[in-house]
């Protein structure tokens, strides 16, 4: 039991290269926080790009640690930064990704998800599966990467949600936890490679 | 004599003009003239003949046999920048084979220097061998087209260096690169290297083959650059990663996602 607590858990929140401050102020509102803390997550790190930096970080600090008011005792540490040139060691550390809808985002988080969780065997699936959250931009109108998120939502790769202020929700909350996603193993990229050999009009 | 000439009066100095010239004049003119519709209506064969090869090479897969006595494919590639040039960099390292595309040249934007490295960070020659990551054929040249129209430019300037763009692209195309396959992924700075692509094929100055890979994004509605290739029917092949926009004579393709049967 003990072993468990100290096992570190990790949301990893990132925006890309967007301007998505709606995100960035619901995962740092108490009601989520404290959400995150009754689900046992330990740590925090949030990639918040071009927009304010989250409301729990006073100005110029990077690293710190929240304490909830409600749930004594527990806290949560926290890490922000705005960009990293490669994004892979937060990604993979994670045990749960909150990302933008860009696609770029998306499928380095899905592949990172595979990497962790081809490895778990039965017994440790249901409470360590690695889940990636895409949160659409309500504030982008006509905003055509809605539609991959979609796709790979209704199939069960993603769980997706049309609005940030869902995050407060501890309902919402509770569908993350018991969302079981569909494991993302990749395409077949010699698919290509094949298809042009044989309109060049030769067999691999 | 009044200043304000009626289209009819325009007419006339016309007719007076010609008179003033003799016949021959005017038989030189009608020969001229001929010659020019009996050009202009082979040009126009000539292209519905290629719309018309192009169509069943779409529907066969395969290039018909009247192409197969090739002794080189040069292959252009063009890179869109961004997200773009993440799927076309791994689209072309599952090409094998690769003696068989050869020479590969690349087409990116002027100010695109990011794609430039990308390429030479992943080129198999700089890549010590034996590692499992990423690779690319060998390639030629990387070519830089001006854009268009950078970001806050005026529309008035726009008009000229669009130009500038739409003939540097002839240029390169028609008489310097003459490549016999493209692979193209878009955004619209494609459009213009696909439309002389055709015209090379049209003239006969190359084979022309055009391969257009729709990106992964797009989900349920094909790209404007896309919609525009698909109506005009110049692509040989036209892939699409997803059911949900597929059409016929279109390839579904598995490359990012496995779909179910």
């Amino acid at each position: 039991m003990n072993d468990q607590q100290k096992k570190p858990k990790i949301v990893f929140v990132t925006v890309g290269t967007t301007l998505f401050d709606h995100l960035i102020e619901e995962i740092s509102s108490p009601p989520f926080l404290s959400l995150l803390l009754e689900g046992d997550f330990t740590q925090l790190i949030v990639q918040y790009g071009k927009g304010k930096t989250p409301l729990f970080a006073p100005s110029s600090q990077e690293k710190g640690s929240y304490i909830d008011p409600k749930t004594k005792g527990k806290s949560l540490d926290w890490e922000i930064y705005k960009f990293k040139p490669s994004l892979h060691a937060d990604m993979t550390k994670a045990d749960l990704i909150i990302s933008h809808a860009g696609a770029g985002s998306i499928m380095e988080g899905l592949a990172s998800c595979h990497e962790r969780n081809k490895i778990l065997d039965n017994n440790e699936r249901n409470s360590l599966l690695k889940k990636l959250i895409v949160v659409i931009n309500d504030e982008l109108m006509d905003n055509h990467q809605i539609e991959l998120a979609e796709a790979l939502a209704s199939r069960n790769y993603l769980m997706m949600m049309n609005n940030p202020i869902e995050l407060q929700d501890k309902e919402a909350f509770s569908r993350i936890v018991n969302f079981v996603p569909k494991d993302y193993k990749g395409g077949n990229l010699s698919t290509f490679g094949s298809l042009l050999n044989s309109f060049m009009g030769f067999k691999d | 004599m009044n200043f304000i000439m009626s289209p009819l009066d325009e007419f006339k100095t016309d007719v007076n003009v010609m008179l003033l010239f003799g016949k021959e004049f005017r038989i030189v003119l009608i020969k001229v003239l001929g010659i020019f519709c009996l050009f202009l209506s082979m040009i126009l064969i000539r292209i519905f003949l290629v719309l018309r090869e192009i169509k069943t090479q779409r529907q066969m897969r395969r290039i018909i046999s009247s192409q197969m006595n090739m002794k080189r494919t040069k292959t252009l590639v063009v890179l869109g920048s961004g997200g773009h040039t993440t799927e076309m960099l791994h689209l072309l390292s599952s090409i094998q084979h690769e003696e068989v595309y050869s020479p590969i040249d690349y087409i990116v934007a002027s100010t695109d220097t990011t794609s430039v490295k990308r390429i030479e960070a992943l080129n198999s020659s700089n890549l010590g061998k034996g590692k499992k990551k990423m690779s690319l054929p060998p390639h030629q040249n990387i070519y830089q087209i001006p854009r268009s129209r950078e970001v806050g430019q005026s529309y008035l300037t726009s008009i000229f260096t669009t130009l500038y763009s739409i003939f540097y692209t002839a240029h390169l195309i028609l008489f310097e690169i003459q490549p016999d396959l493209l692979l193209i992924n878009g955004p619209g700075t494609c459009l213009p290297v696909a439309l002389w692509t055709f015209v090379a094929r049209v003239l006969r100055l190359s084979r022309g083959n055009i391969i257009f890979i729709e990106s992964f994004c797009r989900v349920k509605t094909l790209s404007l650059t896309g919609k525009i290739l698909w109506i005009m029917g110049i692509t040989d092949m036209f892939m699409v990663h997803w059911h949900e926009v597929l059409q016929k004579d279109m390839i579904l393709l598995d490359c990012f996602i496995e779909h179910d049967p």
